[in-house]
């Protein structure tokens, strides 16, 4: 060391982000504290807002770091990226449904929005971590603000239930992240997982005694934590629970935003390990199995669900298991190079092209999310399905939109080709390209499954006569009436009908999204010299 | 002019302006006036800028490959070119014949729904036009991908319009129709991306491939080549034959045909018996033996006979129907049996007797469609046993009516007969079976049945007699005999009391209802007294069809061990084919 | 000097399965609640027993974060007891049925 006093990189750019979210966050704290209720009502939902907004403006800036930053704890690739751009994305329709759910169920504002903003934090930073302490904190800062989030209902016992199986299962998975962590530190001595790649690539073939066996706990401990956040099959089993008893901004959070936090990692994680040699072949069939598990069991049991948003629940866990898919393309990738089938600027490519094959997938599941569940909450009802007969007649708008998000989700290509299929197509053409074909034909054949319980719904909203006296949709707007609420439906519709849009934008133009991505490639790449100067 | 876009899309979006202007009750003008305009653009398209002649030919780029095409009227946009994907329309012969059917039973689609329908009125049409678009696109479309949208996007209108207008076990049909639907196209949109990763030739070890989802660079690839990759490719023939053979619908495959006819409003019906079970054939003609000929000769004796089963299944399942709808599908079944019995006798007779067939069933079984819709408007049942004697209440109608069950049972002077006559003479020279009998561990050839497509066409000529049976019973029990009101009268009152008063006297067709049928019975006749110009325009279907078959059958024929006598008419046979 | 490295992992990965068992069998939900810490303890012990045996400081931090984050963890964890405890009058967990999971 001949420098004389080391001097960390940081790369400004590469933490607004992070500084824009913590900030929000306090702010909101601070704002809360100083305002009374409806002044923290009115005001907390715009300073979150801005911080949200603020970071997605600094993601799509051109310039943000591609690569490693923030002394390697950091990795920004095209995937992570678009994974953040989704998070908030969704964190900020999470804040637009705030003020009304605040209201109909009288929130405490103050937790509801720095909750919101603390969650996103998490979730961005373990989307872009590369080093296992900080994906744990990270993944903390994520899970204990969702817990809270789940719960913050107190005087609904579903809600407190719903918390408080998220918390037990959620830090059973931190445990078992934790532990695998630590066994991965054993084997490569670092929580870098870029050193722990380097590790592999160097000595791989010949480790010392027991590090080989370590490492193979350490990704299964870590890969089970994961699946837990993932709600993979058979580690799916909150989920239902949580959906259902969660309000339902908070319960869209949970489905899109953590999830594509997770994956993002769980895409770094994997990454380190791909210059194993021996770890592909096991891996890439454990990861197959996880994803068939998912995509039938999670399809087969949304089938007899009496509630919406548990229904949705097992469809996530379904739709989860497509984007394994993709992990297993890309965990299989390097044997395929190995075989002498690729080279190595095709794997970066392919690469590229599975990282935007996964990234449009998760935008489009959670901008159908948007819609699914912006709907469900505008309708009130908890998701219980009579809230939905013969909806069509009631509320056309909404049960149109609802109809789109189904079609969406359950990627029936009828034209235009929605985000939803665009998705799942490209997904099945990278498996089908890598001879993978057999797993893409489960899937789709489980996707015929899933079109069972979608076109049920779409059954329920048009083709059945509306129930005269349910009073299941009143039950959310009654509250609303006693509270006097007249905003807040405005900025809930212009979001569903963005979500709409985009439904339709993205699936004629896929390119618009996965393009933010290389933008910020070709504009300025980032090497390690520059972020040192 | 974008002719063909314009016959997919106007229509559509004549619908949607309209829907917007006009009141509920108009919505039905709106819709015909929307086919007439298809109609017509149709018309213009087929007489005066389409050559009938099967002689065009014409180089085309797409996304930088080139191919030689036979295609008219050819469109094209780029689309999803991160895909690669583009928006290709174009049409030959045989697509032209089955848009002009599809042009024509599209106005009858709304004709019959005049009064059929009466609530959410502005629905039921975009859903109607929709529909048409879905069809038309499929079958004009020339990529792949394309095809698939146009595909899935026949499915959801029907979906609603079953679901929305059905009767009363529609909410199980409608789903069984879709999940049945979903099943084939999902596999084949993987079977589409395997093609598009592998389309190209095997040369030296090498595969060349051309990454493409267009049709015609596809053909171009594979035609007739030894070395095409699709040579030896079974599983996607598989994949996209299951998506054509479940739309047929081809046995075991076809159970959800008769419940979502019986549940279907008149319109729906009429579209799915007229056109829909065409794309069916149509996509087996255009895509599965072309691009997979090897794969097709091989499943071709398995696939005859699944046909042939569906032909006697069917006729036999129609007659001990009693529900008229439900009889009707059976028959549906019967007669689409023909069509792939044609096709896989991968002969001219075969081919060009399956494509006036699928003309045919799309005339006669629509026909019948409307003509029970009709009556069911009047009725509001479709049980044959609550009719009678309607021959002395309605006699316009039982004429009408009888032209059709002539049509359909194949009466000689009659389409009907043209198509079958000509499908079991080209199924006693099926050639695949005729090869498969010479391969010494075959069944044939462990039975010594060396004249089994004889036995092919003797068993699928008895579908014919009981077509004739189970149609006859139909016109007798409905329309001769004593009204079924006389002993039926209380029950049936309590049931309808608004309605018209006995059973069995109906007033009779207004002209709007007649004129339908009328037009139907026109080209029923026209085509079965005079067929020189359908079968003119088949020709080159047929060549262009047969063509990349014909080059795997003589390549079959040189490979067979002991040619024998049987070699020389086997041969004969095939070169009919490749000429 | 032998390595404790073996015994320590043995142990932590018991300490590891017990808490497993304990999140599976165990019906009380502070019960849970300790099956949970244990095996975030159980990871505490790899990680410190990863450290010395390679003599990595880092390992040793890592612990120091992980205990910080467990009581971040009981902090809200007991909330959420408390918050079902009120709405429940009991935190048995193999009560909690309104929702089916």
């Amino acid at each position: 060391m001949e420098t004389a006093a080391y001097v960390p990189a940081i790369n400004l750019h590469g933490i607004l982000p992070f500084i824009s979210l913590l900030a929000g966050g306090m702010l909101c704290l601070a704002a809360d504290a100083m305002s009374g209720k409806e002044g923290s009502r009115r005001i907390l939902p715009v300073i979150s807002f801005v911080a949200l907004a603020a970071a997605l403006v600094s993601f799509l800036l051109p310039g943000y770091p591609t690569g490693s930053f923030l002394e390697n704890t950091f990795y920004s690739d095209s995937f992570s990226r678009l994974g953040c751009i989704v998070i908030l994305v969704s964190a900020i329709a999470t804040t637009l449904m705030g003020p009304r759910q605040v209201i109909r169920r009288n929130l405490p504002s103050g937790e509801y929005y720095t909750l919101i903003v603390f969650a996103a934090l998490g979730m961005v930073l373990l989307a872009l971590a590369n080093e296992m302490l900080s994906a744990f904190v990270a993944l903390e800062i994520m899970s204990l603000s969702l817990y809270v989030l789940t719960g913050i209902d107190r005087r609904s016992g579903k809600s407190a239930e719903a918390s408080f199986k998220y918390f037990i299962l959620g830090a059973f998975a931190s445990a078992f992240f934790v532990f695998g962590s630590g066994f991965l530190f054993g084997s490569t001595r670092t929580t870098f997982l870029a050193d722990a790649h380097n590790y592999f690539a160097t000595r791989g073939g010949n480790m010392p005694e027991g590090a080989e066996m370590w490492a193979f706990i350490a990704f299964g401990l870590v890969f089970v934590g994961l699946c837990f956040k993932l709600s993979l099959a058979p580690f799916h089993m909150w989920a239902p629970d949580v959906y259902e008893g969660a309000n339902t901004p908070t319960t869209l959070y949970i489905a899109t935003g953590s999830k594509v936090a997770a994956f993002a990692f769980l895409i770094h994680f994997a990454h380190a390990f791909s210059s194993w040699q021996i770890f592909t072949a096991p891996v890439t069939f454990i990861v197959g199995l996880i994803a068939v598990a998912s995509m039938t069991w999670g399809n087969i049991a949304a089938i007899v669900q009496s509630n919406l948003k548990r229904m949705l629940a097992y469809s996530s866990v379904a739709q989860t298991g497509y984007m394994m898919i993709a992990v297993m393309v890309l965990v299989a990738l390097p044997s395929l190079q190995a075989a002498g089938n690729l080279n190595a600027t095709t794997i970066a490519n392919d690469t590229t092209l599975i990282y935007n094959a996964i990234s449009l997938y998760l935008a489009g599941y959670t901008i159908i999310s948007i819609l699914a569940f912006g709907i469900a909450f505008h309708i009130g009802g908890e998701g219980s399905m009579a809230a939905y007969r013969g909806l069509f007649h009631r509320k056309p708008f909404a049960a149109v939109g609802m109809a789109i998000a189904m079609f969406s989700l359950s990627g029936l290509g009828f034209l235009p080709p929605t985000i939803g299929f665009i998705g799942k197509f490209y997904l099945f053409k990278e498996a089908v390209r890598f001879n993978m074909t057999g797993i893409a034909v489960i899937g789709i054949l489980t996707s015929v499954i899933a079109a069972f319980y979608y076109l049920s719904l779409i059954v329920t909203m048009f083709m059945k006569a509306p129930d005269e006296e349910n009073g299941i949709e009143l039950a959310g707007r009654r509250e609303e009436r006693i509270a006097g609420l007249g905003g807040g439906d405005a900025i809930v519709r212009v979001m569903l009908a963005t979500a709409t849009a985009l439904i339709f934008v993205l699936g004629l133009y896929p390119g618009l999204f996965t393009g933010l991505a290389a933008k910020a490639v070709t504009t300025k790449p980032m090497t390690t010299a520059m972020v040192k100067k | 002019m974008p002719l063909l876009s314009l016959i997919i899309f106007a229509p559509i979006a004549i619908t949607l302006v309209g829907a917007i202007f006009s009141p509920p009750k108009q919505m039905r003008l709106v819709a015909l006036v929307s086919m007439l305009v298809g109609l017509a653009l149709t018309l213009f398209a087929a007489c005066t800028q389409f050559d009938w002649s099967g002689n065009h030919t014409a180089i085309v780029q797409v996304y930088g490959d080139s191919a030689q095409s036979s295609f008219q009227l050819r469109e094209s946009i780029q689309w999803l070119s991160d895909f690669k994907i583009s928006y290709i329309v174009g049409a030959d012969n045989l697509s032209m014949l089955m848009v002009i059917l599809t042009a024509v039973l599209g106005v009858f689609g709304v004709l019959c729904s005049w009064k059929a329908i009466d609530r959410r009125e502005k629905e039921f049409y975009i859903y109607l036009l929709l529909l048409q678009t879905g069809i038309m696109g499929t079958f004009l479309a020339l990529d792949m991908f394309l095809f698939y949208m146009f595909w899935e996007l026949m499915l959801i209108p029907l979906y609603f319009m079953i679901g929305i207008w059905g009767s009363a076990n529609r909410l199980y049909a409608t789903m069984k129709f879709v999940l049945y639907t979903l099943v084939g196209s999902v596999l084949m949109l993987i079977a589409i991306i395997w093609m598009y990763f592998n389309n190209g030739a095997t040369v030296d070890g090498v595969d060349t491939l051309t990454r493409t989802y267009s049709y015609e660079v596809m053909l171009a690839t594979q035609q007739g080549s030894a070395a095409a990759t699709f040579h030896h490719a079974l599983w996607p023939f598989l994949a996209l034959f299951l998506a054509f053979a479940i739309k047929v619908p081809l046995f075991p495959l076809h159970t959800w045909l008769p419940d979502a006819h019986t549940e279907a409003p008149t319109a729906g019906s009429v579209i799915l018996a007229g056109v829909l079970l065409k794309t069916g054939g149509y996509g087996i003609i255009r895509f599965c033996l072309p691009l997979f000929p090897e794969a097709a000769v091989s499943f071709a004796p398995a696939i005859t006979w699944l046909a042939v089963i569906a032909i006697i299944y069917g006729a036999w399942t129609a007659i001990v129907q009693t529900d008229i709808k439900r009889l009707v599908a059976y028959s549906s079944v019967s007669h689409m049996g023909f069509v792939i019995l044609g096709i896989f006798s991968m002969n001219p007779q075969g081919m060009a007797g399956a494509v006036l067939q699928m003309i045919n069933h799309g005339i006669s079984t629509s026909g019948l469609f409307l003509a029970i819709g009709m009556l069911y408007e009047r009725a509001h049942t479709r049980e044959m046993s609550k009719f009678g004697g309607l021959a002395h209440t309605m006699p316009v109608y039982a004429a009408l009516m009888l032209v059709m069950v002539l049509s359909s049972v194949g009466l000689p002077g009659l389409n009907g007969f043209l198509g079958e006559f000509t499908v079991l003479l080209g199924s006693m020279h099926n050639v695949p079976m005729l090869l498969d009998a010479q391969n010494p561990v075959s069944f044939a050839a462990y039975m010594n049945m060396t004249h089994y497509t004889w036995l092919v066409a003797g068993l699928a000529t008895t579908g014919v007699i009981f077509g004739a049976v189970y149609l006859l019973i139909l016109y007798q029990k409905t329309f001769f005999g004593k009204p079924a009101g006389a002993h039926d009268d209380h029950s049936h009152d309590a049931h309808h009391g608004d309605s018209h008063g006995h059973g069995g006297s109906y007033p009779d067709l207004s002209i709007r209802e007649w004129g339908q049928l009328a037009v139907l019975g026109v080209a029923a006749l026209f085509i079965g007294l005079y067929p020189k110009p359908v079968w003119k325009a088949i020709a080159p279907a047929t060549r262009d069809a047969l063509a990349p078959v014909a080059t795997t059958l003589d390549k079959r024929i040189a490979e067979l061990p002991n040619p024998g006598v049987k070699l020389a008419s086997i041969q004969s046979e095939t070169r009919l084919a490749a000429k | 000097m032998t390595s404790l490295l073996q015994p320590n992992l043995i142990l932590a990965t018991l300490l590891f399965t017990i808490g497993i068992l304990g999140v599976m069998w165990k019906r009380n939900a502070i019960a849970l609640f300790m099956s949970v810490e244990l095996m975030l303890n159980a990871a505490n012990l790899a990680f410190v027993s990863f450290a010395h045996e390679l003599g990595i400081m880092s390992g040793g931090i890592l612990v120091l974060f992980v205990m910080t984050v467990a009581a971040a963890e009981a902090g809200v964890g007991l909330a959420i007891f408390i918050a079902l405890f009120r709405a429940r009058r009991h935190i048995r967990v193999d009560e909690h049925d309104t929702l089916h999971g």
